[in-house]
């Protein structure tokens, strides 16, 4: 009996499966196999591309841009991912639990906002937020933030990098904010009640009650922010470009500008991404290690 | 047990039957019943295409067109490249010219050599405009537009400092001069603006460094190929002093808006600027400008354009007096091709055929201040009563090419990468030239470019 029914969740399931293979198995595994080939958008590499074995892989590993991307991107996700939605969508969702809190709402959708906004219209929205002539220095200048070192300038150009970081953070926090939100309400309440009669500060509460409980919660809200930040392109692309020059370029960016600008080289990214691709596997399989063993 | 096993069989048929009906579905969209051809072209061509396409649904009822529009922002060589590249371009495609060599030799371009013998129309069509669209000795494309290249400037900008107007510079110490003065009498503008950098893409090499380099030597030491050798120029005292140019208004004098080589939106901010905003006193730019950019139609007009936006020839750095050419202007523009893979090539043709009339050519050029490539388009009204086109006309006469051989593309970012460097970290020309010629080398070997020995 047991048998049937597994059966028949398998067969329910083919649909799923197909698409799955197709759209995702099997593109992976012929972005390996395209990384080892000079394959091109154009020219003749497009017309014959040859096999080269782990040449793409040998100048990638040679090649200063490279490391310079990846550690634009580890910067970014760091700032971004760690400390800015993880952190960010944990203060909003205790926020949240709050009763005194007033404009909760507010609050709210505007943290709503900012994720369901299509990622190019937010990208051209932060271009023109950020620019010379855009609201954020219009801000600084009335609340004359020169005071505390702030000066209005084009942000997009000289400081590309935390631009992009503080405009990921804007879009992504909502996420993390309804994981801990959900999270939360399953804490059950009489543990607090009883540790307020023990005499325990908000400051103990939170450090023995909430943050213990929420371990799972935030190593699964790590693990996906951290997987979908490295993976980020659309609206840093749109604000920077990966520029002025490389100052801003994430892998995507790189892979990307490899690809689709001249040199063209489609084997060559491929195989950037299929290094992407393992580094983002090997950080995973650390996390779960790490933290597993921490929390026990 | 037996309302398992049913169970068991719908859940078996349903499956198979989602994913049957996925596989037709997909088959009918892939091939329809009826006949379809596809149009894919950029937004600056959107009237006249528009235009072609009502007249040949009119001819050809019983075929549905499908016009597909890249909007204005989207890189469309990288679309184009793409599409072909995965296969799945439309069968007509309007191309950036310089890409026809490296479409061809992908295989991406039916040759047109037997279609345009038999066309009556393909006699008006210059041996330079028909050199842009072929590769190997076949023709790959149409030309529906080219252009050339000058130096605009602000009127009263140049009135105000004091400059004389109309301006016309005599050598590359004449502009510097003009652009320091301007610095010197008029607050808050940017004197002079040459595109630089990846984000302008092609446009950079184009309206910036080959209107540089065509003019800083004797032909042919003036150009990025050598057609008797057969390589790649990778260092000569042509790119040096072309580099050097722009460290000259870039880094050393301070006189270009380096920002804007890197903002969001290259393009808008540039026809901005330069028009109704008032920030640039003069700039190297395509003649498509005059009525694109700051026309009545345009994307920034100025409302007294015709008083406040003038022109004036690029000269060759001394002039002519070194043997190097005495004026300076480049030539691209796009062209209609057909698909190899399409397998309505008859009806593509049919198409071009349309698009590519006398009149809607000489019109739409007439529009938007482009340059007809057909000869005839003198013959039609709206061309020759338009005093701007007329005024062009004479830059026909000492207009280049690009060296748009094969691996053009590589050469060209290169440049666009070196020309970065200048600006953003002031790299000075002379290693801006090794930078340059390092590139090169990596990409195609030391035996394909050519050192010319600066000092020589």
């Amino acid at each position: 009996m047991k048998l049937r029914s597994s059966y028949l969740g398998i067969i329910l399931l083919l649909p799923a499966l197909a698409v799955m293979l197709a759209f995702v198995v099997f593109p992976t595994i012929w972005g390996v196999v395209m990384s080892m080939t000079n394959a091109s958008l154009v020219g003749i590499g497009a017309a014959h591309p040859r096999f080269i074995g782990l040449n793409n892989y040998i100048s990638l590993l040679r090649d200063s841009r490279f490391y310079h991307s990846l550690s634009v991107t580890v910067i970014f996700t760091v700032f971004s991912a760690l400390i800015g939605q993880v952190a960010l969508g944990l203060a909003l969702a205790l926020l949240m639990r709050r009763k005194d809190i007033k404009g909760k709402s507010v609050i709210a959708t505007a943290v709503f906002i900012s994720w369901v906004i299509p990622e190019v219209v937010a990208g051209y929205m932060w271009g023109s937020y950020a620019s010379r002539e855009g609201l954020l220095n219009l801000i600084i200048k009335a609340l004359r933030l020169d005071r505390l070192g702030i000066e209005p300038t084009n942000w997009l150009f000289y400081k590309p990098l935390e631009t992009i970081t503080i405009a990921n953070v804007w879009r992504g926090t909502a996420f993390s904010m309804i994981l801990f939100s959900a999270a939360l309400e399953s804490i059950p309440n009489f543990l607090y009640e009883a540790s307020s009669l023990d005499g325990a500060s908000s400051w103990d509460r939170f450090r023995y009650i909430t943050l213990p409980l929420l371990a799972p919660a935030i190593l699964t809200d790590l693990i996906l922010i951290t997987i979908w930040t490295f993976s980020v392109f659309t609206m840093p692309f749109i604000m920077t470009g990966g520029g002025p020059g490389t100052r801003s370029e994430l892998w995507t960016i790189y892979i990307y500008r490899q690809a689709l600008l001249p040199p063209y080289e489609i084997g060559y990214a491929a195989a950037a991404a299929t290094l992407m691709f393992l580094f983002t596997l090997v950080l995973i399989v650390a996390y779960i290690t790490v933290l597993k063993r921490g929390w026990g | 047990m037996i309302m398992k096993s049913k169970s068991y069989l719908i859940g078996l048929l349903l499956s198979l039957l989602f994913i049957a009906s996925s596989l037709c579905l997909g088959y009918l969209y892939a091939h329809p019943q009826k006949r379809v051809l596809r149009i894919c072209y950029g937004e600056p061509w959107k009237i006249p295409t528009e235009d072609a396409i009502k007249e040949f649904k009119a001819k050809f009822p019983d075929v549905e067109v499908k016009a597909e529009m890249i909007p204005y922002g989207v890189d469309i060589v990288a679309k184009e490249s793409a599409d072909f590249a995965a296969g799945v371009a439309a069968d007509v495609v309007l191309v950036d010219s310089f890409m026809i060599p490296e479409y061809a030799e992908a295989g991406y371009l039916a040759p047109l050599d037997k279609l345009v013998a038999a066309w009556p129309d393909w006699k008006y069509y210059s041996l330079p405009m028909r050199r842009i669209v072929s590769y190997k000795g076949h023709v790959y494309g149409i030309m529906f537009d080219t252009d050339v290249r000058m130096i605009w400037y602000r009127k009263d900008v140049f009135k105000e400092a004091g400059l004389p107007v109309p301006w016309q510079p005599k050598t590359w110490d004449d502009i510097l001069k003009a652009a320091l003065t301007i610095k010197k009498k008029v607050k808050g503008i940017f004197p002079i603006y040459i595109p630089a950098g990846t984000k302008w893409g092609e446009a950079t090499t184009m309206q910036g460094f080959y209107m540089l380099l065509l003019g800083a030597d004797k032909p042919p030491r003036n150009r990025l190929y050598d057609y008797k050798t057969g390589k790649w120029i990778g260092k000569s005292p042509a790119l040096l002093r072309a580099f050097k140019f722009y460290y000259d208004i870039y880094v050393k004098y301070k006189l270009a808006p380096t920002e804007f080589n890197f903002v969001p939106d290259v393009w808008g901010t540039w026809r901005r600027t330069f028009g109704p905003d008032r920030l640039i006193g003069m700039a190297l730019g395509g003649s498509w400008e005059w009525g694109e950019a700051w026309g009545p139609k345009g994307i920034a007009p100025v409302p007294d354009r015709d008083k406040v936006v003038g022109f004036a020839k690029m000269p060759g750095w001394s002039g002519g007096a070194h043997g190097e050419p005495k004026w300076v202007t480049v030539s691209g523009g796009w062209a209609w091709t057909i698909y190899s893979k399409s397998k309505v090539k008859d009806l593509a043709w049919e198409f071009l055929k349309i698009v590519n009339e006398r009149d809607r050519v000489a019109k739409y050029a007439a529009a938007f201040g482009k340059v007809a490539p057909r000869l005839d388009a003198a013959k039609v009204p709206e061309y020759a009563k338009n005093s701007y086109l007329m005024a062009i006309l004479e830059y026909l006469k000492f207009t280049d090419f690009r060296d748009a051989m094969p691996g053009y593309s590589k050469v060209s970012y290169f440049i666009q990468e070196t020309t970065e460097k200048i600006v953003l970290e002031g790299m000075t020309p002379e290693k801006a030239l090794d930078y340059f010629y390092s590139k090169m080398v990596k990409t195609f070997g030391k035996d394909k470019v050519e050192v010319i020995p600066l000092g020589s």
